[in-house]
């Protein structure tokens, strides 16, 4: 599968390509040079007809671009941004997207439990907003052209601990990049996604059992690598 | 009342500031675009917006220029209603969100809205989802009146006529009947946020009114029953 990476050098793009990279024949495009050197194509989503032309001779897209609180980028980049991938989709006959984005459920229901299958309540902060604007646009994409397209929305992001962690707690709705490796194959290969689009809540620890991933693991297959939990145990005394 | 209605040049516009003319203050408001610094100044002792959802004549009509006016325009426009403290607003939607459903379904408001892409129903559904963001966080009440196509019943007309279709003097009497609702001050925002299926009394209906009807909603124009599709 050749899969085109768009905003490929921020803080998920060098961590989570290197993984992705020899299941896929990977592009790589930012608008700033690759952390660590590698070749990048310069594109900016913002541009429609760079998107349309990036998008040829591709099977599937990682859309991993963002702007979090600037009041007019945030709509161009998360917004726009979005419809401008969503008709280059269209223009190619490309029928697999993948999307990333904040969690979209904290502010309403931190104080709750076993939360999973809900409906995004993004509130009004540019980031989560204009993000939320953008998952609406590709679902009309995806309904109307049978787009396969697929959301992950998750709080932070990161290594899996090498070492035991003493007198601290695990990370909330945070998800490894082992994890999201496993999951970004399974939503790029998957077939009769419902709707032709979903989202899906991604954490790699579910001890507290505060957020879940039981829809991720009912229509993706996923499962957790890894119980990271463990390396959150007191020592014995 | 004093009312602010943006984008008040169009049709709807100028039917909603007619049938409020009577009993509220009006200022209109017809510019290319929501600008950012100048809303605070229009909004300034306004007790209510209505927000037409009908893009000025003016403006470009670019794709691109549209999704901003939709998206950004009516954020940057609800943030400063919150901000002046106006605690009524009511946004002018369309039934065009439901054009995929099978003509033999009822749509009521419990229907899930599918716009399809690149359409100005897209558009205007995504005004809507922000308008209802921000009454889920902050004391204001907000109505989004799901409006059918705009006809003159007056009119004379051999064409069929959609039946989602209204005449404008009744658009603007729902939202006077929206500008009605007050629950800014629950703090449960169901409450504060609403949405209205609004069309005319149509026999056979394939949209269900009967909750704009709650609110106060009686449509007076009809049109001819052979003519409806």
């Amino acid at each position: 599968m050749r899969l085109l990476v768009l905003g490929a050098c921020g803080n998920i793009g060098p961590s989570l390509t290197p993984g992705l990279s020899e299941f896929y024949e990977l592009t790589l495009t930012d608008t700033i040079p690759h952390p660590n050197g590698l070749p990048v194509e310069s594109l900016d989503i913002r541009d429609y007809d760079a998107v349309e032309q990036a998008c040829a001779d591709h099977d599937a897209i990682l859309n991993l671009c963002v702007v979090r609180d600037d009041p007019v980028l945030s709509f161009e980049v998360n917004t726009h941004g979005v419809d401008n991938i969503s008709r280059a989709l269209v223009r190619h006959g490309i029928k697999r997207v993948l999307h990333t984005g904040p969690q979209l459920v904290r502010q309403w229901f931190d104080h709750d439990f076993r939360v999973d299958d809900v409906p995004p309540m993004p509130g009004t902060g540019y980031y989560c907003f204009t993000k939320f604007l953008g998952m609406e646009i590709s679902r009309a994409y995806a309904r109307q052209h049978g787009i396969n397209t697929v959301w992950f929305l998750f709080n932070g992001v990161g290594p899996k601990p090498e070492k035991s962690q003493h007198d601290t707690d695990h990370p909330p709705f945070t998800v490894v990049w082992e994890d999201l490796v496993a999951a970004s194959r399974l939503a790029l290969e998957a077939e009769d996604l419902p709707d032709h689009y979903q989202y899906f809540n991604l954490t790699s620890y579910v001890e507290h059992g505060k957020y879940a991933v039981d829809k991720a693991r009912r229509l993706l297959g996923f499962e957790i690598g890894e119980r990271l939990e463990s390396y959150f145990r007191r020592t014995s005394t | 009342m004093r009312v602010l209605i943006v984008s008040a040049g169009g049709e709807l516009g100028q039917a909603i500031a007619l049938g409020l003319d009577f009993d509220h203050q009006l200022r209109l408001a017809d510019g290319p675009e929501l600008p950012g610094e100048d809303l605070q100044a229009i909004l300034q002792d306004m007790d209510a917006v209505v927000h037409t959802g009908e893009p000025p004549a003016a403006m470009a009509q670019s794709p691109n220029a549209l999704l901003d006016w939709y998206t950004r325009g009516t954020y940057d426009l609800m943030a400063a209603a919150v901000a002046e403290g106006v605690r009524r607003f009511v946004y002018c939607s369309t039934l065009d969100l439901f054009g995929t459903y099978p003509s033999d379904v009822h749509i009521s408001e419990l229907h899930e809205p599918f716009p399809p892409a690149q359409s100005q129903s897209l558009l205007r559904y995504l005004a809507e989802l922000t308008v209802r963001e921000f009454t889920r966080d902050h004391a204001i009440t907000a109505t989004a009146l799901r409006l059918g196509t705009l006809v003159d019943a007056d009119a004379p007309t051999s064409a069929t006529v959609k039946n989602s279709a209204i005449d404008p003097r009744d658009a603007a009497s729902a939202v006077r009947a929206a500008l009605n609702r007050n629950d800014s001050d629950s703090l449960n925002w169901v409450r504060r946020w609403g949405i209205y299926h609004v069309c005319a009394d149509h026999p056979n209906p394939r949209f269900l009114i009967d909750r704009a009807r709650a609110l106060g909603f009686k449509p007076q124009h009809r049109f001819a029953s052979p003519k409806v599709v």
